[in-house]
């Protein structure tokens, strides 16, 4: 079958020479449309040792104090949603990288390998993947908050999310017409790898770019060295 | 005492103005997932029990969002109704935390200067007692 070909050769390299020029391009545009600033040095508080220390009322260092402001942190006031986000996101990433026939596939064609897990233990990465999925979507569906700014995009985003990795696993399986799930499951891979620098998924690079390099309230590490403009 | 008619919407110079920080835009308003993880950090919205139109993300998508969508060219009424998202509903205390890091203070600001460019402002004067 010719097409069966093609998504698996040259449709393979093609997506990924776009994720890395995506990649490339969206980082250039960033640099090139930002300008360098030196941030504004933090308040920091002196210690003047001539002062006669006021008695501290809140101990700083103290567990419950800690904790506390634990709770304030997004963490802590939307527990549920971080942890699956979390999980999510970290088995999204690895999964594809340790799928044993993934790496076979790779050791054929360039003789490098990732080191693999059982298929037992794949299968349940998957699992968690399409777990977290329908968790996103039930508080999508569900949550006023949520519903109140969401849009058909983002059901679109958590398909194609969703689709390489079910496919995935149902081929893996033999579960339905084995012939169609595998070419769905290359065409559904490569369609994501290609969407990451240019659709909603631009997160993955943007996250980086705001929370370290942009210089705002919530700049994390040394605070940002960049404007926009 | 003649009531003069508001002047047209320029929507030339609106473009102008979201054009120059087109990609800081664009990029804001696409990463954003949707979460609704910076609901909790805005205090309006809190003190407005958890009403989803005080969400931050809410506020930007429906006013800086909606400029952008409609490419600067919105009516007299939709510019009046964004004024009173971005005057009403946010006070630009900068205190809101988005995981993502997009800087929500900016972009609401952002709508305040395009309103302001069309002569579309707040009226401090409401509801102040003769
Ligand atoms: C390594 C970089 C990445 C970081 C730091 C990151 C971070 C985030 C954060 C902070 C959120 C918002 C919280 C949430 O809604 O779960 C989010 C949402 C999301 N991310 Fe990522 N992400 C990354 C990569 C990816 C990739 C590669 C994909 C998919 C191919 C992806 C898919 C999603 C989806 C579908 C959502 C929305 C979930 C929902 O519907 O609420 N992310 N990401
Ligand atoms: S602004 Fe940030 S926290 Fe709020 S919905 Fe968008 S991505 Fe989520
Ligand atoms: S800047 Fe506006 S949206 Fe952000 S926390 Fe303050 S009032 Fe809320």
């Amino acid at each position: 079958m010719r097409i069966f070909d093609f998504i698996n050769g040259p449709m393979v390299w093609f997506s990924f020479i776009c994720f890395f020029a995506g990649t490339l391009y969206q980082v250039i545009a960033f640099y090139s449309l930002s300008k360098s600033r030196a941030r504004h040095p933090r308040y920091q508080q002196k210690t003047d040792l001539t002062r006669k220390r006021e008695p501290e009322i809140l101990d700083r260092n103290s567990l419950s104090y800690r904790f506390a402001m634990f709770r304030l942190t997004v963490f802590g006031r939307d527990p549920g949603m971080m942890l699956t986000t979390t999980i999510f996101h970290v088995t999204l990433l690895l999964t594809p990288f340790i799928v044993l026939a993934h790496n076979i596939l790779l050791d054929l064609s360039m003789g490098i390998s990732f080191p693999s897990l059982s298929e037992g233990a794949t299968d349940c990465l998957i699992l968690v993947v399409l777990a977290c999925c329908v968790f996103f979507l039930a508080r999508r569906l569900l949550v006023p908050q949520v519903r109140a700014i969401t849009t058909p995009s983002d059901f679109l985003m958590l398909l194609m999310v969703a689709a390489p990795f079910l496919t995935g696993i149902l081929a893996c399986h033999q579960i339905g017409n084995y012939d169609i799930m595998i070419s769905a499951h290359v065409v559904s891979g490569e369609i994501m790898i290609m969407a990451l620098p240019f659709t909603r998924f631009i997160h993955m690079i943007y996250f980086f770019i705001n929370r370290f390099i942009l210089i705002h309230e919530n700049t994390l590490g040394k605070g940002g060295s960049r404007v926009w403009r | 005492m003649t009531i003069q008619n508001p002047p047209e919407i320029d929507s030339r110079k609106i473009r102008e103005i979201l054009w120059e920080r087109k990609k800081e835009v664009v990029v804001s308003l696409k990463s954003c997932a949707h979460c609704a993880l910076c609901a909790d950090s805005c205090f309006l919205y809190r003190c407005r029990k958890n009403d989803p139109k005080y969400m931050p993300s809410h506020k930007v998508i429906n006013s800086i969002g909606t400029i952008y969508k409609k490419k600067g060219k919105v009516t007299r009424a939709e510019l009046e109704e964004i004024r009173d998202i971005v005057w009403k509903r946010c006070v630009l205390c900068t205190r809101c935390y988005c995981p993502l890091g997009i800087d929500i203070p900016s972009l609401i600001s952002l709508a305040r200067q395009i309103c302001r460019s069309q002569g579309v402002v707040h009226d401090f004067e409401e509801g102040k007692i003769e």
